[in-house]
């Protein structure tokens, strides 16, 4: 902390020299990363990934340099570079805002922290991937391949703008996978858990041990051989919370998004709009206090404004896009703080942080045994897909039958597709339960971002895609 | 200060301390990158970036057990090699890890054209102004979501203590269209097109075709309706067939 003063004070001076709008921003992170693949290690790494990325805004273009000369000169030199780079621009932007709209942080902000990660022995984290790639295969002779891995990410940042931001931000993720394939002689299952957070040690723990993570991943892959097919077609399903992020995130999200917004997503010009049911209200939110540890938590943007939690759908109506500086002032509403760079080299554009359907009144239990006939989903497997007009097609990873309010069996090779303002519009049943389940996983879109996402148990219509 | 300079000197040191170090296996592998980039987005110009990064990796192998670490603050270089020792001392033993041992190398041709260390980031602009008016031009129900045009300039150098030394410059032009065709309240599929080139000779024209397919492509998808669930015999294209293939094979292939 006493290293970065000196530069915060030399990143100010610079910043205050410019007559501009200059974003500056220090990032610097420290990485730890091991993998086994079959009792073998894959890679046991470390590295150090630092520099200064500039943005310069004139006329409504933005210019963008970086560097990893952290001297006051090579400072003065990167910030000339993103200058000249937005003067080359100027007269080419038809639609530009006069102003951005910001809403600058000070201090030094810190996320909780039990057990920090770099406190924790690094022969610690290789004993745990190293049991977590054995465990399986002394459970079950089915088990023929398992890969686990564990991988940190320490993030500090100095912000400094000329808008007013000066903030210091240590921001530690974490993130534990572990997949498992089994045969029978037959055929051939996959299973997989996994967990993510921000934080500490602790917090990577906070919901299973690793013990509970080894015993998930066999189950599932062990559920699925023989497994009979599901029956295609419209059914009625009951979601895992771990779908309900998946949907959240990547089929409604990703369209809310306000520079996706701007080039035509299916939202576009329906706020106001009824577009779920009632009992869907859909937060992106920087700082749960829901569950803590979430691995999407952003105190402070990468354009150095404050980040607020936005309700997306409150109660079935569209009430929100997600923004940045620029397209909240375009929209004439306040800045969320969505804008994000995964390093100190990426230009911070809207992503998402914490994106989750709130909890209804139903247990989850009786959501269940009052579904006469339909499939209960859980997780995400075999990838998928959204696009633009909410349209989303995704494997799942396991599945059981309901027939009468009972599990009766499971089913494999699942995939489940539909419109997702359609699929939410046909929720009947909200769970009063919760979980942040996309922890392990980073969204796409140009560059990564640790993001979670979660819910509670829902009842709705989807199209299955099955073998009968 | 030239940053490429300034690290190839601390490397020079470090050589020579990897040397005294009486280690038998360690190699460095070092990597600059320059770029120039233009981003659109909603179909106008939004950022213009130049870079200059480099980064080291070093991988020591010592008792069959590797670590490896990597940095791109020259300062950091001799702590990285420190953190690659330290790694393979906590590692596990795996008897086939061995580093590459010197043979006679024969370089690939045709991945580096000098005409790309003359593009200049308003050189890159209008090529990337040229790309992103061509869809609209097509048709003028295309949006625009983003389109980028990069062009780099790489280097990359390994050397390590059994003999091996090499060096190889790269060059690539990047680029890609991303968006869809709205018209009223139909918005078609969320499609792209993305194409590379290593030389600078035809990358108006790939540009240019890339940018038509792209168009064409969107506004195919327009009014498009939902499938009601089938089983029965598809016409599958060449690429949907070999995303299928893939998709089967990559849990074997990675597990």
């Amino acid at each position: 902390m006493e290293d970065t003063e000196e530069l915060r004070r030399i990143m100010k001076e610079v910043v205050d020299f410019f007559d501009v709008l200059v974003q500056m921003r220090y990032h610097s992170r420290k990485t730890f990363k091991v993998s086994f693949i079959n009792g073998k290690v894959k890679s046991i790494d470390s590295g150090t990934l630092a520099g200064l990325g500039v943005r310069v805004w004139v006329d409504g273009i933005w210019g963008f340099s970086s560097t990893t000369d952290l001297s006051k000169d090579g400072m003065f030199n990167t910030v000339k570079s993103a200058l000249n780079a937005a003067k080359l621009g100027k007269g080419l932007k038809e639609e530009r805002v006069r102003e951005l709209r910001n809403s600058p942080v000070t201090g030094d902000l810190f996320v909780e922290e039990n057990k920090p990660l770099d406190s924790v022995p690094i022969e610690e984290k290789i004993e745990l991937v190293k049991k977590l790639d054995s465990q399986p295969r002394k459970m079950s002779d089915k088990v023929v391949s398992t890969n686990a891995m564990y991988m940190e990410m320490i993030d500090e940042k100095i912000i400094v703008t000329s808008y007013g931001t000066d903030v210091y931000y240590r921001d530690p993720k974490s993130d534990l996978r572990l997949s498992v394939v089994v045969s029978n002689g037959n055929e051939m299952e996959f299973g997989y858990s996994s967990f993510g957070a921000t934080g500490g040690w602790k917090e990577l723990f906070r919901r299973y041990s690793s013990d509970e993570m080894i015993e998930e991943a066999v189950r599932i892959a062990i559920d699925k051989l023989g497994a009979k097919y599901a029956e295609g077609g419209d059914h009625t399903v009951v979601l895992h919370p771990s779908l309900v992020g998946v949907l959240a995130h990547e089929a409604i999200g990703h369209t809310v998004e306000a520079d996706f917004v701007l080039s035509g997503s299916i939202v576009k010009g329906k706020l106001g709009e009824k577009v779920a049911s009632d009992l869907i209200t859909l937060v992106d939110d920087p700082n749960p206090n829901i569950e803590k540890g979430a691995a999407g938590i952003l105190l402070v943007d990468d354009e150095g404004n404050e980040t607020t939690k936005v309700t997306i759908i409150g109660n079935g109506i569209l009430k929100s896009y997600l923004h940045d500086s620029e397209t909240s002032a375009l929209f004439n509403v306040e800045n969320t703080g969505n804008a994000r760079a995964f390093t100190y080299s990426d230009e911070p554009i809207i992503r998402m942080r914490n994106t989750y359907i709130m909890p209804g009144e139903s247990d989850p239990e009786e959501i269940i045994s009052s579904t006469k006939s339909g499939y209960y989903l859980k997780g995400l497997g075999g990838g998928g897909q959204a696009d633009a007009n909410a349209e989303f097609m995704f494997g799942v990873l396991e599945a059981w039958k309901i027939e009468n309010g009972k599990l009766v069996h499971p089913v494999r090779e699942v995939t489940i597709s539909g419109q997702a303002f359609d699929v939410l519009s046909s929720v009947d049943m909200v769970g009063n339960d919760f979980m942040f389940t996309l922890g392990a996983g980073y969204c796409g879109k140009f560059q990564p971002a640790k993001v979670d996402a979660g819910g509670p148990h829902l009842r709705c219509r989807v199209k299955i895609g099955g073998r009968k | 200060m030239d940053i490429m300079k300034f690290m190839k000197e601390k490397i020079d040191g470090l050589k020579a301390k990897i040397v005294r170090s009486g280690l038998k296996k360690v190699e460095i592998f070092l990597q600059r990158r320059n770029f120039k980039r233009v981003f659109f987005e909603k179909n106008e110009l939004k950022t213009l970036n130049q870079d200059d990064l480099v980064g080291v990796g070093i991988r020591v192998v010592e008792n069959n057990r590797q670590g490896f670490s990597f940095t791109n603050d020259p300062n950091e270089v001799f702590e990285v090699f420190d953190r690659a020792k330290e790694l393979a001392r906590l590692s596990e033993e795996d008897e086939y890890l061995d580093l590459p041992e010197p043979k006679e190398c024969v370089l690939v041709e045709g991945i580096y054209d000098d005409r790309f260390e003359e593009f200049d980031l308003e050189r890159t602009l209008m090529l990337g102004k040229k790309m992103v008016e061509i869809p609209r031009r097509v048709d003028g129900r295309v949006s625009l979501d983003s389109a980028e045009l990069t062009i780099t300039v790489m280097e990359n150098l390994v050397w390590n203590t059994l003999g091996l030394e090499l060096s190889e410059r790269k060059t690539t032009a990047l680029f890609f269209l991303m968006g869809m065709a709205v018209e009223d309240d139909k918005v078609s599929s969320f499609d792209y097109v993305a194409d590379a080139s290593v030389e600078s000779s035809d990358l108006d024209e790939r540009i240019e075709k890339s940018a038509r397919v792209f168009a064409n492509r969107v506004i195919s998808s327009l009014g498009a309706k939902s499938c009601p669930s089938y089983k029965g015999k598809v016409l599958l294209s060449f690429s949907l067939t070999l995303k299928m293939f893939r998709k089967a094979e990559a849990p074997g292939l990675v597990n």
